[in-house]
């Protein structure tokens, strides 16, 4: 049997890959993160005879023994406590012990789901927990092992080492070195985005140049590359992002109505090995890896996303890659993994 | 993209990385509600042939009224 983990909200691609393995008549139980904190979630024994699970899934009892292959995708909970609320008295609904409460709640919910990856561990994995969300600056370190070309990185709090980085290379950006992520204000969703830094936030007025912020050379482009990679192979997608003011810095500020133009693509043959070797020593069989092509003709190797959305290039560059993410995941149910 | 002002959400002393300084509106906010369900979460509602919904190609004329595949 297949065990896909997936998450119930913002993902659509583990639909499309299941009706794949429906097509293809492969067994597979689907388990999302939210039926961890959900009534009639998993129950786990653990005794001197051993460890049981029972996990009931869709009225059926799923034998964790019985799952050959696991197919990692995502994992988000219901997280209650932030919808309906936490504290009985609102006085103790402080900042300090919202934050202390969810912490150790999310921290008891990784804990029980680690037990249940555990208990499938004997499974051919595709994709893992442990290397969903691999570190930026290692990653490029690696890239930069595997003789990828990389934007200049600077990771500081001084700001005279920030101006010193940018006479240098004329425009630089500022992004997170960790996730990304979301706040609400006057009911507007802010999002974090890779920026061009400008003078105005070069002073000690305007930013307290105490926490490690994380900059990069500000790299011209002709076009952006989003590439999907699968047991060795790369399908790759061409991004016009640089006729529209809004996507010219990060394709993320797309607009659903007018998208920039998007064709399949083919990387060099010596890229995509160096990409291999990447891969290989980040422990991934699949991912998302962002390029950026520049005028002055450099492939340069921005970031990998092991979870990415992968809809995106299949659909308009027609790869089926669904069918190709449920193909692999039925091969190694055969035993006839494919490696890079 | 090169913000000039930031929007003013945390306090001026605040000690941040420098991208937190410079968050902005989504454009497509309607992606990023955690907490809305998608349409098919479970194993049993997966189907043999509705994978044909999620090419780029026109569909053929005779997918059925509302068949949505919610992506």
């Amino acid at each position: 049997m297949i065990c896909v983990l997936s998450q119930s909200c913002l993902e659509d691609t583990t639909d499309a890959v299941l009706d794949w393995l429906c097509a293809m008549e492969a067994p597979y139980v689907r388990i999302n993160g939210g039926d961890i904190d959900n009534p009639g979630g998993p129950s786990f024994s653990i005794g001197t005879d051993g460890a049981k699970a029972q996990v009931s899934i869709d009225g059926t009892q799923v034998d964790l023994d019985a799952v050959k292959v696991v197919w990692y995708r995502r994992w988000a909970y219901n997280d209650r406590h932030k919808t309906d609320g936490l504290f009985a008295d609102p006085a103790n609904a402080t900042g300090e012990n919202i934050y202390t409460a969810y912490n150790h709640l999310n921290g008891e919910l990784r804990s029980v789901s680690a037990f249940l990856f555990f208990l499938m561990e004997s499974a051919d994995w595709l994709g893992r927990p442990a290397t969903t969300a691999p570190n930026k600056m290692r990653v490029l370190k690696l890239a930069a092992d595997a003789w990828l070309d990389i934007p200049d990185t600077l990771i500081t709090t001084q700001l005279d080492v920030l101006r010193e980085f940018i006479r240098k290379h004329g425009a630089v950006v500022s992004k997170p070195a960790s996730d990304t992520f979301t706040l609400t204000n006057e009911g507007k969703i802010l999002a974090v985005y890779t920026t061009v830094v400008s003078d105005f936030f070069l002073n000690e007025a305007t930013w307290q140049a105490s926490f490690p912020s994380l900059f990069q050379e500000k790299l011209e482009k002709e076009y952006e590359i989003r590439s999907f990679y699968l047991d060795g192979m790369f399908y790759s997608m061409a991004m016009f992002t640089q006729q529209k003011a809004s996507t010219q810095v990060d394709f993320r500020r797309y607009s659903l109505s007018d998208p920039a133009r998007t064709v399949p693509y083919q990387l060099p043959s010596e890229v995509e090995e160096k990409l291999r070797v990447l891969m290989k020593a980040l422990g991934l069989d699949t991912g998302s890896i962002d390029l950026v092509r520049t005028t002055d003709g450099r492939y340069v190797f921005l970031e990998v996303n092991p979870v990415g959305q992968f809809g995106m290039v299949s659909y308009p560059c027609n790869y089926f890659l669904e069918k190709k993410m449920a193909t692999a995941l039925v091969a190694r149910l055969d035993g006839k993994r494919k490696t890079n | 993209m090169e913000k000039e002002k930031p929007i003013k959400l945390f306090l001026e002393r605040a000690s941040l990385p420098l991208h937190m300084s410079m968050l902005e509106e989504m454009p497509s906010p309607e992606y990023v509600d955690r907490y809305s369900e998608c349409k098919r979460v479970r194993s049993t509602q997966y189907t043999c042939g509705y994978f044909y919904k999620h090419i780029s190609r026109p569909l053929p004329l005779k997918t059925k009224e509302g068949d949505d595949d919610g992506g």
